[in-house]
């Protein structure tokens, strides 16, 4: 296990996958990432999570938590532009706070272009106030 | 010695450097921006395999769809005109093997008819233009012509250039025959027209000399003249009979009939037709399939086919009547104009003869041509079995070669019914063809109402004669119920035969009707497939034909 920077509220619904729990906060679907070399099998679990959590048809605006990940496979990135994904997530925003974890989640970014905004943040508190700037041309 | 980890950070670059993709560096705990450099580089080689991956895969793709595309791909030095890379399509028409072709200038494989069009194809190449759809004309290597579509376009350098030849010889072939066939279409409705004129035609004739000749003592001369011109008379109805028959619309009555009877009933006549100097064969299929036909086209069929094979023999051989189920399949049609897959019965008749040459047989089903002495031939025979086949829903196909004989296949469509009766020659006729009943006779041809007339009144009938439907309606209903028989034309100028028979039964039910045409039409006849239970006079009659009908329709009992 590895140490998170997001916490679910005590009132949220929690969903327990194999690549980290997601819940839905103030419109924001947060995941936090609880494991150290996340493959593409972590990622779809993450992906079914959040699909539970917003419905069959709405688009996700997402926080994730890569705090402690320590490496991704390509697969597990390649899938970041996949048009499963492409469907299910509006905009993302990383919370980083370490170098590798920069890394990794640049290498998200830059090598397999998401089809949707993206952006790296130190924290949790500036992440979410870009993803709540977008929910008006999200429901647009 | 520096620091192990940057150590180990450069013997992962140099392993990189090396081709060692595979290594992958291993990070400490510290999560510090070496932990991340090295986290990075492992990704870098992560990305970097799989896109290579991706990209061998993609080229596989590509080699294998130059190789496998089944049109030929080859690369082209513009300058020399050599190729320089061919694909197996190209390498199947012009190698077999790639030393065959590669290295060789394509104008040794191009026809000498096609070589201004190939060095035209190349100068454009040199200046950069794209060639689109060149026609040339290639020699493959076993020898055989073919006609292509070259298209190229040169590298930036205007050295080399990508081509594909597509052959077009099937096509072109195909599009030959769709031409015959809407020609041989085009010619059918003419001839189907013009023979339903002359059939009012020779009724008029035929019916006004058979009425003085009557007057005219025999042996004299002006009673062999009226015989002439009756023996004439007869032989031109003959003419327009296999006009309509190529024009596909003879009046017909198919059954569902095998045709191993149909042979086995012909045989006979066939070998006194032939003459003793040639043999017949048959190579009958037992389990034969049945198929829909008329008998009396198929007898035709075999007589036309027959004859021709005979003519085509004149110092003797052999005549061979083949029956067997062929399944025509996609590849079948798909090199054959007008063919529906399927389940056929065919009939093969083969002579030993002196053949026909690709010319001839392009030409052979196109009525009056002929290529027998002026007078010795119609040029209706094969063109006769064409429209017979065609309107029984089939095929006909020629194999011939100059010297060698000639092959005349015919596909007709599975009925997949068992086989009814033959139909039995028709019941002798009423001996005394007079009778004192009332006939609505509706014509619309003057010429050949006032013969009908005639010929009724003559052997003691009232006939009632109308020009139109309203007409015949009219007389009907003035004379209150004392019409015995309607005898009309199906095809009317404002109605049809049919409808006015229809308005008349409403207060008649069961008034007989005959019905008499030169041609098909659909009101009672179904692509000239005659309605079951209709009595139907064909033109040209002559007036035993229409007393012998009329006196039938009378005399039969209404129940039956």
């Amino acid at each position: 296990m590895v140490e998170e920077v997001l916490t679910p509220p005590a009132a949220a619904e929690v969903i327990e996958t194999c690549g980290g729990r997601v819940w839905l906060d103030n419109g924001i679907v947060h995941e936090a990432v609880d494991v150290a070399h996340l493959e593409l099998e972590h990622v779809q679990c993450l992906a079914k999570g959040v699909r539970a959590l917003v419905g069959e048809h709405a688009q996700a605006l997402l926080l994730a938590d890569l705090c402690g990940v320590r490496s991704a496979s390509s697969d597990a990135r390649a899938y970041s532009s996949s048009a499963e994904l492409r469907a299910l997530v509006g905009a993302q925003a990383f919370v980083v706070t370490s170098p590798v974890t920069r890394v990794i989640a640049s290498f998200f970014v830059r090598v397999f272009h998401p089809p949707f905004p993206v952006r790296l943040f130190a924290g949790p508190a500036p992440a979410s106030a870009w993803l709540h700037g977008l929910r008006p041309a999200m429901s647009a | 010695m520096g620091d192990p980890r940057l150590e180990a950070i450069l013997d992962q670059l140099m392993r990189f450097a090396g081709g060692d993709l595979a290594f992958r560096g291993e990070t400490s705990d510290s999560d510090d921006e070496l932990d991340a450099i090295v986290v990075g580089l492992n990704m870098l080689a992560d990305d970097f395999l799989l896109q290579q991956g991706r990209s061998r895969a993609a080229m596989q793709d590509m080699a294998d769809l130059f190789q496998r595309a089944p049109v030929m791909l080859f690369t082209l030095d513009v300058t020399s005109g050599a190729v320089l890379r061919a694909n197996g399509a190209m390498l199947e028409r012009h190698g077999p093997t790639e030393p065959d072709i590669v290295g060789v200038g394509l104008r040794d494989h191009v026809d000498t008819s096609s070589t201004p069009a190939f060095e035209q194809s190349l100068r454009l190449l040199r200046e950069g233009v794209d060639v689109r759809g060149h026609e040339l004309t290639l020699t493959s290597h076993d020898g055989s012509s073919y006609v292509a579509l070259l298209s190229a376009a040169a590298d930036d350098q205007h050295q080399r250039a990508r081509c594909t030849l597509v052959d077009i010889q099937e096509h072109r072939q195909m599009e030959a025959k769709l031409l015959q066939a809407q020609k041989m279409e085009a010619v059918g409705r003419l001839a189907g027209g013009v023979a339903h004129d002359f059939n009012n035609l020779l009724t008029v004739i035929n019916n006004y000399t058979s009425l003085v000749r009557r007057s005219v003592p025999d042996g004299t001369e002006v009673a062999e003249d009226l015989d002439s011109v009756l023996e004439a008379s007869r032989k031109a109805a003959d003419l327009t009979g296999q006009l309509l028959a190529f024009s596909r619309r003879q009046v017909i009555r198919p059954k569902v009939l095998q045709l191993n009877e149909l042979v086995a009933r012909t045989h006979r006549m066939l070998a006194r037709l032939l003459g003793e100097h040639i043999d017949i064969g048959l190579v009958l299929d037992p389990v034969c399939w049945t198929t829909r036909i008329d008998a009396g086209q198929f007898e035709q069929i075999l007589v036309n086919l027959a004859v021709n094979a005979r003519d085509a023999m004149p110092s003797g051989g052999k005549l061979t009547i083949e029956t067997a189920n062929v399944v025509l399949d996609d590849d079948y049609a798909r090199t054959h104009v007008d063919v529906t897959t399927g389940d056929y019965a065919m009939l093969a008749v083969s002579d030993t003869g002196e053949g026909m040459s690709p010319e001839v047989v392009g030409r052979a089903f196109e009525p009056f041509f002929t290529t027998k002495e002026v007078g010795s031939g119609t040029g209706l025979g094969l063109a006769t079995c064409y429209g017979i086949v065609r309107q029984a829903g089939g095929h006909i196909w020629i194999y011939s070669e100059v010297g060698r004989g000639s092959v005349f296949k015919i596909y007709l469509p599975r009925a997949g019914q068992p086989a009814e009766a033959l139909p039995e020659p028709d019941v002798s006729p009423p001996d005394d063809l007079r009778g004192t009943e009332t006939i609505l006779l509706l014509e619309d041809d003057e010429h050949v109402r006032a013969i009908g007339a005639r010929v009724l009144g003559d052997a003691g009938y009232t006939v009632l004669s109308a020009s139109s439907g309203e007409q015949a309606k009219r007389l009907f209903a003035e004379q209150a119920g004392s019409v015995d028989l309607l005898l009309t034309d199906i095809v009317l100028r404002k109605t049809t035969g049919h409808e006015v028979a229809d308005a008349l039964r409403i207060d008649a039910p069961a008034l007989p009707v005959i019905y008499c045409s030169g041609y098909t039409d659909n009101s009672i006849v179904h692509q000239g497939v005659l309605d079951h239970d209709v009595d139907f006079l064909a033109k040209p009659f002559i007036a035993a034909d229409l007393l012998r009908s009329i006196r039938t329709a009378l005399d039969r009992d209404p129940a039956s």
